[in-house]
């Protein structure tokens, strides 16, 4: 055998093999000398939430630190702002307080951004407390605190529309006004009947063999790996909302995947159908209501909003040219003239 | 003795492949194998390997190489290579077990993130080879060792710009549970792999089974 009788100065074999060990020990070193990093700390793929980072503005509710923050004067009537998801945050609806054409609505209303429970850079929770009463009661704690005995105004976009409308079908006499952006499905029955137009998952797609294929790069056992992965999929998995990519794209800071998964599962039976129904008390509700829809948005635009306008007893319906799923982003000046109209109009009587 | 040094020989370098899935009682030292394959696992993804069956210690033994690119946009940022061996260590009549071990290096791209990977997977099978047909099951552990991250642009536009890039060590792992089976015609032979695959932590993965589609060609 070759190592019985091998030269070490002139067997090629031999000195192949010492190279190869070299090359695999100074690998070994180069790597074991290298800064590594830990998906799971806080900070480096994700950002960190309030439980984290003690200088992100907060409020503690029913338990749980929320990510939230005021605009406008706090003696005006107060506007609770919900965002998408669930699971997502509010960063992209944040410029609806800013000024367009000489109006803010910081100037009329006392405003409130919140990434909601789970959510953003809100505390994060498992299931238990993701459920879709535990939000009723986190948003009905939130009007009992800063605006006791008031009736308030809601603005939702896309699944805030949803929660914003059970929010009123529970409790129709503590809302005053609500506008809806893009507001998704109010019934389970719709949601079933819509969600294959609404997702793409052709399994031969980029964006979800991405998704899929993340896992072999790490596995989704904490929630800061379940948030990163989750954003793997978030800009391509509903391509018929035609919402802006690239450069000026709707921004955000975390989705949070437990909330997203376990609200969604909350709204379904056992076999996993959806069958919540966010409209059973809703026509108790006599305040108005504004939807808004982007033109472009082929799902959850304007078919869905014109079909589920007659769910309110008194809701209008007004359609944003150009606009995608995120036309309060990429349209903002258009839609806030649009709430401007709307929240001109005389208050309806009886409302406080 | 010799057996239990190569195995763990062969954990010290590091195969969800087919290495361990051919039909061993068709092959012989010397003989070399071909084999294409198509398996969701976890996404969809498109292989072709060579393999190579040795007689060490003793026992049959194959090394491979294989090579695979998952599908989507017509793009080749989302692979892997593997270089594997696996070593028979019982045989009992048709009765077989077989551990593999792999070295694997991936990579992907997507619009959150670029990345290369380096892991190991360890496996077992056990089951019945005939000459002409084979079925046997399988338990397997593939671990996610070092990643190099690099964030793109958009991601730290529109979310979060103080991502950090880097070597993420110790990135967990995913097991494996399942069944497989194979037919030979002539030189050609047909596998069929199913099993459930599980995160480390023991959470479903988003793909929670695998399947895989092979044809092989030994010559």
């Amino acid at each position: 055998m070759r190592v019985e009788s091998f030269d070490p100065v002139l067997d090629p074999v031999w000195e192949n093999a010492m190279g190869a060990r070299w090359i695999v020990m100074a690998s070994a070193v180069t790597l074991t000398a290298c800064e590594t990093l830990t998906m799971s700390e806080p900070g480096n793929l994700v950002p960190r939430t309030v439980m984290e980072d003690a200088s992100l503005p907060a409020i503690t509710v029913n338990g749980t630190r929320l990510h939230a923050e005021f605009r406008g004067d706090p003696a005006k009537p107060l506007l609770i702002v919900l965002h998408g998801g669930p699971g997502a945050d509010y960063r992209s609806l944040l410029p609806l307080a800013e000024r367009y054409a000489g109006y803010s609505l910081a100037d009329h209303y006392h405003i409130l951004f919140w990434d909601q429970r789970g959510a953003g850079l809100s505390e994060r929770h498992d299931k238990d407390v993701l459920t879709i009463d535990q939000y009723d009661a986190d948003l009905l704690a939130l009007v009992d605190r800063f605006a006791p005995g008031q009736q308030v105004t809601l603005l939702g976009q896309s699944w805030g529309g949803m929660y914003g409308t059970s929010f009123i079908n529970r409790h129709p006499a503590r809302v005053r006004e609500a506008i809806f952006i893009e507001s998704g499905p109010l019934r389970g029955s719709t949601y079933e009947r819509i969600k294959g137009d609404l997702f793409d998952l052709n399994f031969l797609r980029e964006w979800l063999n991405d998704f899929a294929w993340s896992a072999q790069f790490f596995s989704t056992d904490d929630h800061i790996r379940l948030d990163y992965q989750l954003t793997i999929g978030a800009r391509d998995h509903q391509p018929r909302n035609n919402a802006r990519k690239g450069a000026g794209a709707e921004p955000a800071w975390r989705n949070g995947a437990k909330a997203a998964r376990y609200l969604q599962e909350d709204g379904q039976d056992a076999a996993g159908k959806f069958n919540y129904d966010f409209t059973t008390n809703l026509q108790a509700f006599t305040g108005r209501v504004l939807l808004v829809a982007g033109a472009r948005s082929e799902v959850l635009g304007v078919p869905l909003q014109e079909e589920q306008r007659p769910l309110y007893r008194n809701a209008v319906l007004k359609i944003v040219p150009g606009g995608g799923h995120d036309v309060h982003w990429t349209h903002t000046a258009e839609v806030m003239a649009e709430i401007r109209t709307f929240l001109a109009a005389p208050v309806a009587a009886g409302a406080r | 003795m010799k057996r239990a040094c190569l195995l763990a020989a062969l954990l010290l370098v590091g195969q969800r492949d087919l290495a361990a899935q051919w039909n061993l009682a068709r092959m012989q030292p010397g003989d070399a194998q071909l084999h294409l394959s198509m398996a969701v696992d976890p996404a969809v993804v498109t292989s072709i390997g060579y393999g190579r069956f040795t007689s060490m210690f003793g026992t049959i033994t194959r090394l491979g190489l294989e090579t695979g690119v998952v599908a989507g946009d017509a793009e080749l940022g989302d692979y892997r290579v593997r270089l594997s061996a696996d070593v028979q260590l019982v045989q009992r009549g048709a009765f077989r077990v077989a551990a593999s071990a792999a070295f694997m290096t991936r990579g992907t791209s997507n619009w959150v993130f670029r990345a290369v990977n380096f892991g190991s997977d360890f496996g077992a099978t056990a089951g019945m080879y005939r000459r002409t047909w084979f079925v046997a099951g399988e338990v397997g552990f593939d671990k996610a060792i070092i990643t190099h991250v690099q964030h793109t642009q958009e991601y730290r536009d529109q979310y979060y710009p103080d991502a950090k890039d880097g070597w993420y060590l110790n990135n967990g792992g995913t097991g494996r549970l399942g069944v497989m089976t194979g037919r030979s015609v002539g030189g050609a032979e047909l596998l069929l792999r199913a099993g459930i695959a599980r995160t480390q932590g023991g959470e479903a993965l988003t793909v929670p089974a695998y399947l895989t589609l092979g044809l092989g060609f030994g010559f």
